[in-house]
């Protein structure tokens, strides 16, 4: 029998009382009249009651389980749930999937609550532009424990990735397990698009006493006949064109320490102890020669003790007595030399303090050891010659106010001004006269190492020589030619 | 024999000289300041001043002690010093010369340093 069906049409009218009825049907058939069937166009079209295409196809499926213990138990509560959605036609929109499993577990000590989750996404034969909708899977855990008082240590997210491969003959097997991240963009056009790989390890302790939070990005090998154990951390940006785009590999380590430190601190001892030691013996000449009995001290602040050696340098009567000079540094451009003076000269220490009394009739003294210490030197020559007694005078008279230098009869050295340059001459007798001289300055410490200014110059010329290197190397080639 | 010693309390340097010359000096500090009113009533303002007292020496040295002498007051003329005087009396307070002056009294050959020098020392007890 040949069947050569080529249109079919039927409608099919119910009675409207929630009872599918189809109103209209289309069927094409185009045979080939040999017991072969070719339905080559066939379209349902059904109504409800309504009046609507239904171009939807829901499943919705809830299963609710509830167990409830009056006590601690460990129970098992486990939805398995099983969409399948299948258009084969080629005007399908969209293939979704919503599943949501939600597992509570109130009051468990030990109980697991846990997501098992299988999306299987295929997606073909799409024909329809600007309806492109790719095949996704979005895998989201999230859990939350609520707890009133303890028994509870962590709440874990775990993506496994566990594949086993048996191992049946001389064959390399290979098992990897990828988190990939590959996105891909073919455009022509010129929009701005984004291609972003996210890896985001994120762990947040809301309890104080939460000890150790940390990220670990582990990569561990283990072979037991392989050559070569690798670890790779690789950031590959490559830009095939384009008009302006950096390539950047950016590792960021950020490690963050609060109320954790390591602070250094000075020991300072505020209370300034320190401890001296005096002492002092006596022997027959102790109240004659210089001898200070300096001992020890590490109180802050002491000041300086004087020192062990005579600070004099004794004078040599057959070589200076006393010595005017000018300038009172460097090289003598005017002097004058006068004989010891008279005993009964006066050597005066002055120094600025500051005396106070308290109400209780305490007596307070102060000073800088920084404030200036005035030494003044007052003396008499006797038995000059008018000549001598002029020249004293004129050199006083032409250095007046100007720093002088002087050579005392000890054979120290002072370096001041002269404080009284109206100091009287006195004719006590033919050929004697007498004069005052009253100096105030301050001791050129280390007397007399010089007193000269000494320049010390030095040039160093290098010189660099660049000598001309020649070298011929002559070969001399000579060619005998021997005619025959 | 007389001996001061620096600074105080914590000293550290001592320097000994001779008993001084005749004509020491005791003073006490305090003040009195009498005042009458018209019908003649006295009135007295005192100061005790915590009996303190003041004390001068004069000192008839060698030349290298003088120089050791000039040199502890260099160091010491604004710090307490502890004095045991020639009749080992214990004082403590301050020099209060202002200069200290070094007269050269004469020559003396068997002296340390050939001189002999005059210097007068004045003291004030700080507190009793």
């Amino acid at each position: 029998m040949t069947l050569r069906t080529t249109r079919q049409n039927i409608e099919v009218l119910g009675t409207g009382d929630s009872i599918l009825r189809a109103t209209r049907q289309n069927i094409e058939v185009l045979g080939s009249g040999a017991s072969s069937l070719r339905v080559t166009r066939q379209m349902y079209e059904v109504l409800w009651y309504d009046n609507q295409y239904r171009r939807q196809t829901a499943d919705t499926l809830s299963y609710t389980e509830v167990i409830a213990f009056s006590v601690d138990r460990n129970p098992h509560v486990y939805d398995t749930l099983v969409f399948a959605e299948f258009l084969p036609q080629s005007f399908a929109v969209e293939v979704n999937d919503t599943l949501t499993l939600e597992d509570s577990a109130a009051r468990a000590k030990t109980a697991a609550a846990s997501d098992t989750l299988d999306f299987t996404d295929q997606t073909e034969f799409f024909h329809i532009i600007q309806d492109f909708w790719p095949a996704g899977d979005i895998v989201t855990f999230i859990e939350t424990v609520d707890v009133e008082n303890g028994n509870w240590r962590f709440v874990p997210d775990t993506l496994v990735f566990s594949e086993t491969i048996d191992w049946q003959g001389p064959h390399y097997v290979e098992i990897n397990h990828y988190i990939s991240f590959q996105e891909q963009i073919n455009n022509n056009n010129f929009f701005t698009e984004t291609v972003a790989d996210i890896l985001t390890l994120v762990q947040y302790a809301g309890r104080p006493y939460t000890l150790i939070v940390s990220d670990s990005l582990v990569f561990s090998d283990l072979g037991k006949r392989i050559i070569d154990a690798t670890d790779s951390l690789v950031f590959n940006e490559i830009v095939l064109i384009g008009k302006w785009a950096p390539a950047l590999d950016t590792l960021h380590f950020n490690q963050t320490i609060t109320l954790q430190g390591s602070f250094t601190r000075a020991i300072i001892e505020p209370l300034n102890l320190g401890q001296s030691v005096a002492y002092y013996y006596i022997n027959p000449c102790i109240d004659k020669q210089y001898h200070p009995f300096v001992g020890a001290s590490d109180v802050l602040l002491q000041p300086a003790a004087p020192t062990l050696n005579l600070p004099i340098t004794q004078w040599d009567p057959a070589v200076t007595r006393f010595e005017l000079q000018y300038p009172a540094m460097g090289g003598v451009a005017d002097s004058i030399t006068l004989r010891a003076p008279e005993l009964d000269s006066h050597d005066r220490s002055a120094f600025n303090r500051v005396n106070r009394e308290t109400r209780g009739g305490r007596l307070v003294v102060f000073a800088d050891p920084i404030w200036p210490k005035v030494t003044t030197i007052a003396c008499t020559f006797i038995g000059l010659t008018k000549v001598e007694m002029l020249g004293v005078q004129n050199f006083i008279h032409s250095h007046i106010g100007e720093e002088i230098r002087v050579i005392d009869w000890e054979g120290r050295g002072w370096r001041g001004v002269v404080i009284k340059p109206n100091s009287p001459a006195t004719c006590d007798g033919r050929r004697g006269w007498s004069i005052g001289f009253e100096f105030e300055g301050s001791r050129i410490l280390d007397n007399d190492s010089g007193l000269a200014l000494v320049f010390s110059d030095s040039a160093t010329t290098i010189v660099h020589r660049y000598p001309t290197i020649a070298e011929a190397l002559i070969f001399n080639q000579e060619a005998l030619y021997q005619v025959n | 024999m007389f001996i001061i010693a620096a600074p105080y309390p914590n000293i550290q340097t001592t320097t000994i000289l001779p008993s001084p010359d005749w004509g020491d000096v005791n003073e006490p500090v305090a003040t009195v300041n009498a005042l009458r009113t018209m019908d003649g009533t006295l009135f007295t303002y005192t100061k005790k001043k915590d009996q303190r007292r003041k004390c001068h020496w004069d000192f008839k040295i060698s030349r290298d002690k003088s120089l050791e002498l000039k040199a502890f007051i260099t160091s010491y003329f604004h710090t307490r010093v502890r004095i045991i005087d020639h009749d080992s009396v214990i004082w403590i307070g301050f020099l209060q010369n202002n200069p200290f002056e070094f007269v050269g009294a004469g020559a003396a050959q068997s002296f340390p340093g050939g001189e002999v020098v005059d210097i007068s020392l004045d003291f004030e007890e700080s507190d009793q």
